[in-house]
């Protein structure tokens, strides 16, 4: 039998939405503006999803909830257990990491929702939008100290959301592909102090060096994806390695190749873990990219990632090697609990097997 | 030369653990209760791998 910590996934939906077509189901993302940091994924999130018993019933015991990407800023992020008597006892960090993203995908083209395009439309739109709301926010908050005892004074919640972040005290997930936007958005956030974790960097091989310079944790995913014309084949599933080779403390998603990122695909997070094994990450650091290097990112080191004195009892127990696809969990424990080993999929099997 | 074929990791954290399992052994002195997996290949991700190693869990039954 082999023993390990409960896998983390450091980038799901899981709870925000549940069947993607089912627009009655889904509560992704605001899409009324671009900076939206006063959204909380706490207040959508749906915890009796029938996605959380499949991810859990192969070793996923904690996991990052995030909105979708569409806007530069979509929300804040929620650090969940996958198990609980409620959403309140699942829901273990609120507000744990702010979700940025910069690219292609958030200029205002007028294809996404129809018509016109609108402001920002170019990259140069995205960036004087952030760079304008982190100095208002700069502003406000000066504002809101001066007058602490001035009840009269007008609260911003989208500029109280961004305060925190400013200060440093939280992380700012910013997710971004191409390599020149990495330099981009890494000129801003360098600018006003942000705590970096950087997300994705698909196609961002000519810059590693960069971004290990940078000295900010990545997560990595999907590492499925498919390389530019001009790249090996094997460009985007050596990313985990060349990244770790460089020092960089990596984290690896269960996202999936060329899409948003899906909860579907959360259950196969350890075989993403074995794929970068596959191309050259030690298995040690492929291990920790969805255990401890997760929990160290979103400020909960110290409880969980590894089997360690003091830790909650997020154990795993299987038949063998927790990366390899053959590999079958027997049970699993979240804070000590042994969590039922029923999903949606195994009703339906026992259901249609009889 | 340090053995560490054996390993006792502690969990503390409410909650209950299944017994029933053939590969856990259960202990109960009060006021903590203990459960342990034994003969386990531990994947500690901090300390490396334990080949045959036991990883106990205690809590305590005293009621706040």
């Amino acid at each position: 039998m082999t023993v390990y910590p409960g896998l983390i996934d450091p980038e799901t939906n899981f709870g925000l939405t549940e069947i993607s077509a089912d627009q009655m189901g889904n509560d992704l993302v605001e899409r009324s503006d671009e900076i939206m940091p006063h959204m909380h994924v706490a207040d959508a999130f749906h915890s009796e999803t029938e996605l959380i018993p499949v991810a859990r019933l192969n070793g996923i015991t904690n996991a990052v909830v995030a909105p979708a990407t569409d806007d530069s800023i979509s929300g804040q992020d929620i650090f969940i257990q996958l198990y609980g008597r409620d959403r309140d006892d699942m829901i273990l960090g609120r507000d744990v990491a702010l979700a940025m993203n910069y690219g292609a995908e958030q200029r205002r083209r007028g294809g996404r929702g129809g018509g016109m395009g609108s402001y920002p439309s170019t990259r140069m739109g995205l960036i004087t939008q952030l760079r304008q709301n982190f100095l208002d926010a700069q502003d406000y908050m000066a504002k809101r100290d001066a007058k602490k005892e001035d009840k009269s004074f007008k609260r911003d919640l989208k500029m109280d959301a961004l305060i925190p972040y400013l200060k440093g005290e939280r992380p700012v997930v910013i997710g971004v592909y191409e390599g020149y936007d990495v330099e981009t958005i890494m000129h801003l956030a360098q600018e006003f102090h942000l705590k970096v974790i950087l997300n994705h960097v698909t196609q961002s091989q000519e810059v590693l060096d960069k971004i290990a310079s940078y000295h900010v944790p990545v997560i990595v995913g999907s590492i499925y994806d498919a390389p530019r014309a001009n790249e090996r084949f094997d460009a985007v599933y050596t990313l985990p390695a060349e990244l770790a080779k460089r020092g960089v403390k990596i984290a690896i998603s269960s996202a999936d190749a060329g899409g948003p990122v899906s909860s579907h695909s959360s259950r196969n997070l350890p075989y993403a873990a074995g794929f970068a094994v596959a191309y050259g990450l030690p298995y040690d650091e492929a291990l920790k990219a969805i255990t401890l290097n997760v929990a160290d990112m979103f400020g909960f080191g110290d409880k969980l990632g590894s089997l360690d004195v003091g830790k909650m009892a997020n154990v795993v127990m299987a038949n063998g090697d927790p990366l390899d696809v053959r590999t079958d969990v027997k049970q699993v424990y979240i804070q000590g609990v042994a969590v039922p080993m029923v999903s949606r999929q195994t009703r339906l099997r026992d259901e249609y097997s009889k | 030369m340090k053995n560490f074929s054996l390993i006792a990791t502690l969990l503390a954290c409410p909650g209950l653990l299944i017994a029933a399992e053939p590969h856990l052994a259960a202990q109960q002195p009060a006021p903590l209760q203990v459960i342990a997996i034994t003969g386990a290949k531990l994947l500690t991700v901090s300390h490396g791998t334990i080949e045959n190693g036991v990883l106990v869990r205690s809590w305590s039954t005293a009621k706040a």
